[in-house]
């Protein structure tokens, strides 16, 4: 394909059909979606925060988890004193930046995982997992 | 009948009074200074004057330390021209060592070259009778932590951490410590000798807090 | 680019390669970043000069994956240092002794590679958490406990070849012990399995420990002779029942027969593990303690065990508690409580029980929520609870260190420990860690661990400081005193070694020639436990 005076054109071909396709593809383009995302995109996306849940289950809800007994939601209640939510997956303010510092860096006695650990990817996925509530920001 | 908590609590911490032990901050997200800070912070060389044995000492305690150790026969010109002068022409790093005067001199005439200086100094002066006086002047942090360390037969051990942690900082303070060596052990040497870190002006320390 | 100390650029730049043909490219990791991974988080020489730091890190898969790596390490001589799930808090995490060290991450190593229970063994890599063991165990509904430490995180290899310890029955808590054969791969590369794994088709290498001839599984633990890549335990058949029950004595003398009965309870396998209290202790709970007790503490010489005894009587309290815990069918519990009761009667006067719930398994909801799951073999991460931020606690520490000697299982031991501990911090002019009323760990089945938690800080230099000061000082009064740590983190193992020093430290003169023997590289480990290799050796008077 290549552009045409803001069009994208099929080959030097025009018919209805491919000027329709072209505005189509160019809106989703301008639109900041590439070209075929549609539900596909979705599909990866919910994959993605459902291995985010696995993950986050394995590696983060011992101590993250509801309830008495589990440490890190117990440090979080008593640090935001009701501003926040103790619990993480009921948070909307994480970013996948805050998540992935927490979880490389540590913060008091919550030491740093390894990539033999949480791997890059079970962290972005846990960094999904985590932000899929978050308020959508442009 | 206390609960688990309360129990081990107990267990771990009970105390008539409160425990004050002094408490961290608040602990905020752990200020982590990188690898790459914390390395450019360390020692590139500790120079060991093998003819003497409490330098050896020296090297065996940095190479613990996991520093790299160059052993010199009282002459620095190898070590200068393979080692040092390459490094420090593109980045002028922190080196140590204990070793007679010699050494010193030409590593401090050259640092100066290079915009270094020596930030620690010790002289070691042998006595008869077995005891080594020990006159230190560097960092104040530095000078704090030798206090109750040089007096018993394994100061080269200690010295060499002294050295490892010295701090690049504009405070100084200078004190003279009278240690004891095991009389059995041979005197070392006739020689005084000289315990030095010659860095950069300058530097940040390694420990900075971040705000 | 890190390079490990005493090896060349060139040699280092081909044995990455080689690393990398061994492991997979992706596993092997030298970024600034990827390393600092592998800092011990609770370190307590976090951000000084003489933090233990990686040059690298190599994450193997399989037995012949470390085999590789080794040779590779061996040929160039470059410093090495196994660990497993790396969660070794507050005895030096993930850290090696010798900084510039390449730490090989076993962690990918996690097969379960046999759970039986009807033999009552379980074959594991070192990769495996606790927490995957019990979700291997509870998955197939099979009939054993495991036996875990507090956080469910680590290995059971690592723990064990640190000596570590649990919470069950028995033996079972001594995890070393409780370890039935190993595999391991030695400085020079080669594989060799131990016990009956050394002959090959044998079923038992997790049934009979000692094979044929002498057994070298104690040399690896706590010991850098090589890297453990398989190992197996016993395993305690899952009882039918638990109970605890809560004796209390009424004076202070009374903790010397407390201790002596059970003992004699323990070391017949008539209870679990005894958790020691005293009802006039702290426990932890908000505000200073009672005017009371701080103006008995000021008195001259310190209180005399009537006026403890006095003390007791006025808050209507008893000097000490213990919870036994039981374990088995109904029957055998209820016989059991009773056997004890009858000893306690019989020798302490005015000693009184207090019965806790009698527990069939499988637990419902909420009674796992209230029972303390590690005596019942779940792991969990709950004791975190302790030194997280809750509101008793606003401020935490950003980690702790544990200083944990090993005193004789008696009530004069314990007094003994108290007394000279609180002397120990008074001289060091700073508040006590110990009390009148502080009692020993019981974790280890044949020996107490007074142990003490130090707060680490990743911004407070100085604090640090001046807890390794206070750590050394302390090694040093337990070892005039006879008692030695059973475990440290590597900043402090060169000291711990040192205060076992019989007959010129002859044992550690066994271990370095074991080591240039086994080791002549002095690749593995180095360090670890004292035990350096010949050329990083301190020449001894």
């Amino acid at each position: 394909m290549k552009l045409v005076g803001g069009w994208w054109m099929v080959g030097s071909e025009w018919s209805l059909a491919s000027v329709v396709a072209a505005v189509w593809v160019a809106l989703l383009y301008i639109a900041g979606v590439p070209a075929y995302a549609g539900a596909t995109s979705a599909r990866q996306s919910d994959a993605t925060v459902q291995k985010g849940n696995e993950a986050y289950q394995y590696w983060c809800a011992t101590c993250h988890g509801r309830g008495p007994g589990h440490p890190g939601t117990v440090a979080l209640t008593a640090k935001y004193k009701g501003a926040l939510p103790g619990l993480l997956e009921e948070r909307t303010d994480l970013t996948p930046q805050t998540v992935r510092f927490a979880v490389r860096r540590g913060t008091s006695i919550m030491p740093f995982f390894r990539k033999t650990e949480v791997s890059d990817a079970d962290l972005d996925a846990i960094a999904q997992y985590l932000t899929r509530r978050a308020s959508p920001r442009r | 009948m206390p609960s688990r908590r309360e129990f081990i609590q107990a267990g771990l911490a009970a105390s008539v009074v409160p425990v004050a032990f002094p408490v961290a901050e608040p602990a905020r997200v752990a200020s982590v200074p990188n690898i790459a800070a914390l390395s450019s912070h360390r020692l590139t060389h500790v120079v060991c004057d093998a003819r003497f044995r409490c330098s050896q000492a020296v090297a065996i305690e940095a190479a613990r330390l996991g520093l790299p150790v160059v052993s010199i026969d009282g002459d620095i010109s190898d070590f200068w021209f393979n080692d040092l002068a390459p490094v420090w022409s593109t980045s002028p790093r922190a080196i140590a060592g204990l070793t007679a005067h010699g050494p010193l001199f030409c590593l401090e005439r050259f640092g100066w070259d290079h915009g270094l200086r020596v930030v620690f100094r010790g002289v070691h002066r042998f006595e008869d009778g077995g005891h080594v006086e020990h006159s230190l002047a560097g960092p104040f942090r530095t000078i704090a932590a030798a206090h109750g360390t040089l007096v018993s037969d394994d100061w080269p051990t200690q010295l060499t951490r002294l050295l490892n942690s010295c701090a690049v900082t504009h405070d100084t303070a200078s004190t003279t410590v009278r240690g004891v060596i095991e009389s059995e052990l041979e005197r070392d040497s006739d020689d005084t000798l000289f315990s030095w870190v010659i860095a950069p002006k300058h530097a940040e320390p390694a420990t900075a807090r971040r705000a | 680019m890190a390079v490990p100390p005493g090896v060349g650029t060139r040699d280092w730049e081909t044995a990455l390669r080689q690393f990398r043909r061994a492991a997979g490219e992706s596993w092997v990791f030298t970024s600034d970043d990827d390393i600092a991974l592998y800092r011990d988080a609770y370190s307590p020489l976090w951000g000084e000069p003489e933090e233990r730091l990686v040059s690298a890190a190599i994450a193997p898969d399989t037995t012949e994956q470390v085999s590789a790596v080794v040779r590779t390490a061996n040929q160039f001589r470059i410093p090495v240092f196994p660990i497993s799930t790396g969660k070794n808090l507050g005895y030096g995490g993930s850290a090696p002794n010798l900084s510039g060290s390449v730490v090989i991450d076993l962690k990918r190593m996690n097969r379960v590679v046999e759970v039986d229970d009807k033999r009552h063994f379980a074959i594991v890599e070192p990769g495996v958490a606790y927490f995957d063991l019990y979700r291997h165990i509870q998955e197939r509904g099979l009939n054993v406990w495991i036996d875990c430490p507090d956080p469910g995180w680590g290995s059971p290899v690592g723990n064990s070849l640190d000596h570590g310890v649990g919470y069950t029955f028995g033996a079972y808590r001594d995890h070393f012990h409780s370890h039935c054969g190993l595999e391991a791969v030695l400085p020079n590369g080669d594989i060799v399995r131990t016990g009956m794994g050394a002959l090959p088709g044998a079923k038992t290498w997790a049934e009979y420990r000692y094979g044929f001839g002498p057994t070298v599984d104690g040399l690896f633990a706590q010991g850098n002779l090589g890297i453990v890549t398989k190992m197996g335990f016993h395993l305690l058949p899952a009882p039918q029942a638990y109970q605890t029950s809560v004796v209390t004595v009424p004076r202070r003398r009374d903790i010397v027969p407390l201790v002596d009965l059970v003992n004699e309870l323990e070391h017949q396998a008539l209870v679990g593990m005894p958790e020691y209290f005293s009802p006039l202790g702290g426990f932890g709970r908000p505000g200073p303690p009672p005017q009371e007790l701080v103006a008995l503490m000021q008195r001259p010489g310190g209180p005399t065990d009537e006026e403890f005894d006095q003390y007791a009587r006025e808050r209507n309290a008893g000097s000490w508690s213990c919870r036994l815990q039981f374990y088995g069918s109904p029957k055998v519990i209820a016989a059991h409580l009773e056997h004890a009761k009858d000893r306690f009667a019989a020798v302490v006067a005015g000693s009184a029980f207090q019965d806790g719930e009698l527990l069939r398994f499988p637990l419902n909801a909420e009674q796992l929520d209230r029972v303390h799951k590690v005596a019942v073999g779940i792991p969990n991460m709950s004791i975190f609870s302790i030194g997280a931020r809750t509101e008793l606690n606003p401020s935490p520490s950003d980690g702790h260190l544990w200083f944990s000697p090993i005193i004789p299982k008696s009530g004069e031991a314990v007094l003994e420990a108290q007394r000279v501990f609180m002397d120990a911090f008074a001289k060091l002019g700073m508040p006590s860690m110990v009390s009148p009323f502080t009692m020993p760990a019981t974790w280890m089945h044949r020996a107490f661990i007074f142990i003490m938690a130090f707060p680490i800080s990743r911004s407070n230099v100085a604090q640090n400081q001046r807890t390794r000061t206070v750590f050394r000082e302390l090694v040093k009064v337990a070892a005039e005193h006879g008692w030695g740590e059973y475990r440290t983190a590597p900043v402090f193992q060169d000291d711990v070694m040192a205060a076992y020093s019989f007959n010129n430290h002859s044992l550690l003169r066994l271990h370095e020639a074991i080591k240039d023997a086994v080791d002549p590289n002095g690749i593995v480990a180095a360090g670890r436990s004292g035990i350096w290799p010949r050329h990083l050796r301190r020449t001894r008077a």
